[in-house]
């Protein structure tokens, strides 16, 4: 139980809220209570783990592909780029051009969804169920070019993989992604909506200092809520990120409404940046000629790399290190939502009332999946 | 002089570090285990390497060592610096840094120990953290055979579906 | 502000709604879905690749069932959709092409042992 158990008792009590809590997701809290305010609070891990680390170590980098799918449900695609990326580092491969403008559509589509999601979750969170409702009907739009494309709605299946992508982006696709765009930008105006309940539920809930945000690691819409700019596609651009135009919102106040408001500024840039990279799309290849037929017997490099990626909930990163084998030796996965859930939830909780528990886990848009890997 | 070398030379100069350069953007630096901490509190008070990016363990079992490495960023600077340091496989013992990150390591550090059974030396809190009433060793230990254990605790014989898994026996 | 909701609603009253009436209209499904797999034997070389390449070791070559083993005598892939997780590469990687994942999605049975797809099915009295 930790050490909020050995406090002596007097008359707060303890409170296990989780993990079959529809306000939270998989996840469990343990909170010392007084009365409705939260003394301290311990978050309980572990009921989605899987042991991905472990799992890649056995597999090769094409079912590794597949399995890194898994590692975020909200997020296939955008895990499958960064794992793809890690080992084409290592292998020291360049994929074709319109493979990397295809990864950034796809990655950017895959963003504007989790956000949508984000929106609606954290809509239950604060009691408006109308807006879950609705970003899961406008997230189907972007599911059904998902299942276009890489033939699975929610898995991709390693669609993004080693040297490209598994199949080019069909006409049909192309065609329907702008009709998409303009019911995205219908689903923000909604979001945008003056809807008196957002503001007053999230307002001065859960306040993140900036100080407080890069000493407990908070990364993506949390830090850039908190006043700090940074986002990994403009400081270290992957793939094709330098050649589009896009702003990085940023906020000062560090509430759950500030992390609302960056994450609808947010939607609209990944709208800008579909936009741009659907005109300046090339013809060519989508896969690299020694990855069109998936093999067997590819050996990786010995060496190590480090990746990082800009993905919906922050900063995702990739640590790959190889022995000269054809399975990786070791895969470190650094989730966004390890710190975000973990040190963070535990210090915005602290002081909270337990009635703003959901909001303030669900305004740092996080994901059990990835914390537990 | 560009940036990287410029950090890799503060080190080396400092602390007798070695260093490369692997590409823009990225520095991978050797220390010994002893020096680790004040590496560690020079990149983060000095450097501006202010996050703690990620943490994590390899498991070198032919060598008996264990490699830590510890990815710091710096906003500033838009370099990842990576300090690596071994220590030994039956001794694994290291300077916590929670004095510097505070949770952020803390809670890194948990997942390591859970994992690896590396002990941190200074953490207040080393509680496993995802894994259920686990009393064996540090699953993710590369001489920990989990078809093994898995064969043992939940193969099914009866089920013939099972099989392809375990072979014929 | 109250204008554009009005007309919101007004615009939600008469537009199609985002589902359908399952049973009697379906969405339409894609090409490239990723559903059941289709087996061509008289293809296949029998090489166990797919066996080989499948993350979830779904595939496991089987020998063909007694009566036909004249025809047969290799071995073929004997595919459980229960433990498949429909990624395609086994497709992928065939160098006949003879599997071939189809639109079917309508998988869901009762009974464990029936998501063993084998290689080829022997009717009674052929």
């Amino acid at each position: 139980m930790g050490d909020a158990a050995e406090k002596p008792l007097g008359d707060s009590y303890e409170l296990f809220l989780g993990p079959a809590f529809p306000g939270l997701g998989n996840f469990a809290v343990k909170l010392r209570m007084d009365g409705e305010r939260i003394l301290s609070a311990k978050a309980d891990p572990g009921y989605l783990h899987r042991g991905f680390e472990k799992l890649m170590e056995y597999r090769l980098p094409i079912q590794n592909a597949v399995l890194s799918d898994r590692i975020c449900i909200l997020e296939a695609l955008a895990w499958n780029l960064i794992h793809a990326e890690a080992v084409e580092e290592l292998m020291g491969v360049e994929p074709p051009e319109r493979a990397k403008y295809i990864r950034v559509i796809m990655a950017e589509l895959s963003r504007i969804q989790s956000h949508i999601i984000w929106y609606g979750v954290l809509s239950v969170g604060i009691g408006f169920d109308t807006g879950f409702k609705l970003a899961f009907g406008y997230r189907d739009y972007i599911l059904d070019l998902f299942e276009m494309t890489t033939g699975g709605r929610v898995y991709p299946a390693g669609y993004i993989c080693p040297g490209g992508v598994r199949q080019d982006l069909p006409s049909g696709v192309v065609k329907r992604i702008p009709e998409v765009l303009r019911k995205m930008e219908e689903m923000v105006d909604l979001e945008e909506v003056d809807n008196p309940i957002i503001p007053s539920r999230l307002e001065d809930v859960g306040v993140l200092s900036l100080e407080d945000a890069i000493r407990l690691g908070a990364t993506g819409p949390v830090l850039r809520a908190s006043g700090m700019k940074t986002d990994v596609r403009k400081e270290e651009p992957y793939e094709v990120y330098d050649r589009f135009e896009f702003e990085v919102p940023v906020r000062q106040e560090g509430d759950g409404y500030a992390r609302y408001l960056v994450g609808i500024e947010e939607i609209k840039q990944s709208i800008r940046i579909v936009k741009q990279a659907l005109r300046e799309m090339p013809e060519g290849d989508f896969i690299a000629r020694e990855f069109r037929k998936p093999k067997l017997n590819v050996r990786l490099p010995e060496g190590e790399v480090y990746v990082r990626n800009e993905i919906g909930r922050g900063e995702a990163g990739l640590y790959l290190v190889s022995n000269g084998g054809t399975s990786p030796y070791r895969v470190k996965i650094r989730g966004p939502s390890f710190l975000h859930m973990i040190p963070v939830l535990e210090h915005l909780l602290k002081g909270a009332q337990i009635a703003d528990v959901p909001a303030i886990y669900w305004s740092l848009n996080i994901c059990p999946a990835d914390l537990d890997r | 002089m560009n940036a990287e070398e410029r950090v890799i030379g503060a080190f080396t100069s400092r602390f007798g570090a070695t260093g490369q350069v692997q590409r823009r953007g990225r520095v991978w630096l050797t220390v010994e285990k002893d020096r680790l901490l004040d590496v560690c509190r020079f990149a983060k008070e000095e450097m501006g390497f202010v996050h703690l990016s990620s943490l994590s363990v390899t498991d070198w079992v032919e060598d008996g060592e264990y490699e830590l490495t510890y990815h710091l960023w710096s906003y500033e600077e838009k370099i990842l610096l990576t300090v690596k340091t071994r220590i030994e496989r039956d001794k694994p013992e290291i300077p916590s840094l929670v004095s510097l990150w505070g949770e952020n390591a803390q809670a890194h550090e948990r997942e390591m120990h859970e994992m690896f059974g590396v002990d941190y030396i200074g953490n207040p809190d080393l509680s496993p953290l995802f894994l259920e009433e686990w009393d064996g060793p540090p699953p993710f230990r590369k001489d920990f055979d989990w078809r093994e254990y898995v064969r043992s605790e939940y193969y099914d014989v009866e089920n013939p579906r099972e099989r392809v898994y375990f072979g014929g026996d | 502000m109250t204008n554009g909701i009005a007309f919101k609603i007004f615009n939600n009253l008469v537009s199609r709604p985002m589902t359908v009436r399952f049973p009697h209209e379906a969405i339409p499904i894609p090409e490239g879905y990723r559903g059941e797999h289709e087996y061509f034997i008289d293809k296949c070389i029998s090489c166990g690749l797919c066996a080989k390449i499948c993350p979830n070791r779904a595939i496991e070559m089987v020998e063909s069932p007694e009566e036909i083993r004249e025809r047969y005598p290799k071995t073929y892939p004997e595919i459980d959709l229960g433990k498949c997780c429909f990624c395609g590469l086994c497709q992928d990687i065939c160098p006949k092409d003879a599997l071939k994942l189809t639109k079917n999605f309508f998988l869901s049975t009762f009974d464990k042992n029936s998501t063993i797809k084998p290689p080829i099915e022997v009717k009674n009295g052929e």
